[in-house]
């Protein structure tokens, strides 16, 4: 049986998805009091790991500074003066709107990544993703390493033989290595390519073929969560259109 | 019957460089069969005419008895078990368990067998206890044998091996020789593969083929093929054992062929005794 955090993790993660989505400018305040809402609830009834929105609050700064600028920038409705600042409803509205986005997207990328690749991967098959995006997914979890593995041989060899970008040199040259170590990389992973398809045809693998993963059934409180994220996603968009 | 066959192959890549020049090729059931000869010789490509990842021009491929046509692959490839030489390119998916599985499941076992097949392939290699481990973070060693066991776990009838001994140490390499002896002692399995290490092909192997320049130079048994003097002028060396009788030969020590280096000491022992 898989863990549930896998589940439970994911089915947050589509929900923050959903409230980039959901979450449009004019009821945007209500529209992050419910996504905060459901976020503490995800993290204090679900035991979602602390530690993961700490690492979204430290990420906050990377693109939150755009936000903090905008009440000053943008509007008609001025709501406070102070001599020749003024901070509009509109601007406000629009940073808050940004802030929830960004405070989404990292929370997508920061909870994704702490969840084990193929418990990620058996999480998609659970929720129905098309068996072939989850088998190319899974290719390159597992490449990609390699790729990094490959990269890395690469550079240790030109290294090896006295290249550094710091080295003392002129800035073309530079640039024609490093399109060298790119090239060979391109190549090699193509070779590579070809020998893992013939490797896997080997083993029988035809259009229809997957990535074995065991059944899992959803128990009741990821169940309870998923209604929860649905309804609160739902009722942002039904804030929106009343 | 022999449970392998390849009947006068030849076969040329796109840039129409001949590789094989008629290749006869055949195996028995239950047998360990090498095929050694230098790099570029086409004993890859030949393998890779044996579970129909190419097709001859000229010629054909028989496993047991069927021969192999593009309709008739998944069968044939049911059969075969193919191990590639660098284990990162047949190691696909992201755990050990449902690398091991990939097999199994195209090849349409049910869930409750591939559970079981999986698990009885790793405990063969050596390997029970990795099912969740990434594929990734093992050595050499074990990504190969995790590897043979996604071979194993849909039970084929041969495995064709290529260069199973590259990259291995001293260890690893009388590690996998017991492996290969134990499969075939306890699954019957009949087993071909390529290599470079003459050396360790002495107490594994049934027969060895020699191959240059996409033929068949020579064929035979173990002893008789690996101290062949002929073995040298395709490039290749006698195996250190069978040297030193040759050497022994030559200056006029008379001696019988030996098996092994216990039965080599033990005569030169007894002939230093007696001349005492």
């Amino acid at each position: 049986m898989m863990k549930s955090e896998s589940n439970t993790g994911l089915i947050v993660v589509y929900a923050f998805a959903g409230v980039v989505i959901a979450v449009s400018a004019t009821k945007v305040l209500t529209g992050i009091i419910i996504f905060f809402f459901s976020s503490m609830v995800s993290v204090l009834y679900f035991k979602i790991p602390f530690k993961n929105f700490k690492k979204i609050v430290l990420m906050i700064p990377f693109g939150g500074f755009i936000a903090l600028f905008q009440p000053f920038t943008k509007g008609e409705h001025v709501i406070i003066s102070l001599s020749f600042i003024h901070i509009y409803a509109e601007g406000l509205d629009f940073g808050l709107l940004l802030l929830s986005r960004l405070v989404a997207s990292f929370s997508f990328i920061v909870l994704v990544s702490s969840l084990h690749e193929h418990e990620i991967l058996a999480a998609m098959r659970w929720l129905r993703l098309p068996t072939q995006f989850i088998f190319m997914l899974s290719l390159t979890v597992r490449y990609l390493k390699e790729f990094y593995t490959m990269l890395n041989v690469l550079k240790n060899s030109i290294t090896c033989r006295g290249f550094s970008l710091k080295a003392k040199m002129p800035y073309k040259r530079k640039i024609r290595i490093v399109s060298y170590l790119m090239g060979s990389l391109v190549v090699s992973s193509i070779e590579r390519g070809e020998r893992t398809y013939e490797a896997m045809a080997s083993r029988g693998y035809s259009v229809s073929s997957k990535i074995f993963m065991r059944e899992f059934n959803i128990n009741i409180r990821e169940l309870s969560l998923t209604v929860l994220l649905i309804s609160c996603v739902s009722l942002i968009r039904l804030l929106e259109l009343l | 019957m022999h449970i392998l066959e390849a009947k006068n192959i030849y076969f040329s890549y796109n840039n129409g460089l001949q590789i094989l020049r008629g290749v006869n090729f055949k195996v028995k059931s239950g047998k360990i069969v090498a095929v050694i000869g230098p790099n570029g010789a086409g004993k890859t490509t030949l393998f890779k005419h044996f579970n129909g990842l190419l097709f001859p021009e000229r010629g054909s491929v028989f496993v047991k008895g069927k021969k192999i046509r593009k309709e008739n692959l998944m069968e044939i490839r049911r059969e075969i078990g193919f191990l590639f030489q660098n284990p990162d390119d047949q190691i696909i998916a992201p755990t050990v368990f449902q690398d091991v599985a990939f097999g199994p499941l195209n090849f349409g076992f049910d869930e409750n067998m591939i559970e079981h097949n999986v698990r009885e392939a790793l405990k063969l290699v050596g390997m029970e206890g990795y099912e969740n481990k990434s594929p990734h973070n093992l050595s050499y060693g074990q990504k190969k044998r995790i590897a043979i066991a996604g071979i194993l776990a849909y039970q084929p009838s041969i495995m064709i091996l290529d260069e199973p001994f590259a990259g291995l140490d001293p260890e690893g390499v009388r590690d996998f020789k017991r492996l290969l002896l134990k499969l075939r002692k306890d699954l019957g399995l009949t087993v071909v593969f390529s290599s470079h290490d003459i050396n360790a092909l002495l107490g594994l192997v049934d027969r060895v083929h020699v191959m240059i320049d996409g033929q068949i130079l020579l064929e035979g048994k173990t002893e008789e093929v690996l101290s062949n003097p002929s073995l040298e002028k395709a490039g290749l060396e006698m195996p250190v054992l069978f040297r030193i009788y040759h050497a022994l030969i030559h200056k006029g020590v008379e001696i019988p062929f030996p098996a092994d280096e216990t039965e080599i000491v033990e005569n030169l022992v007894r002939i230093l005794n007696d001349e005492k």
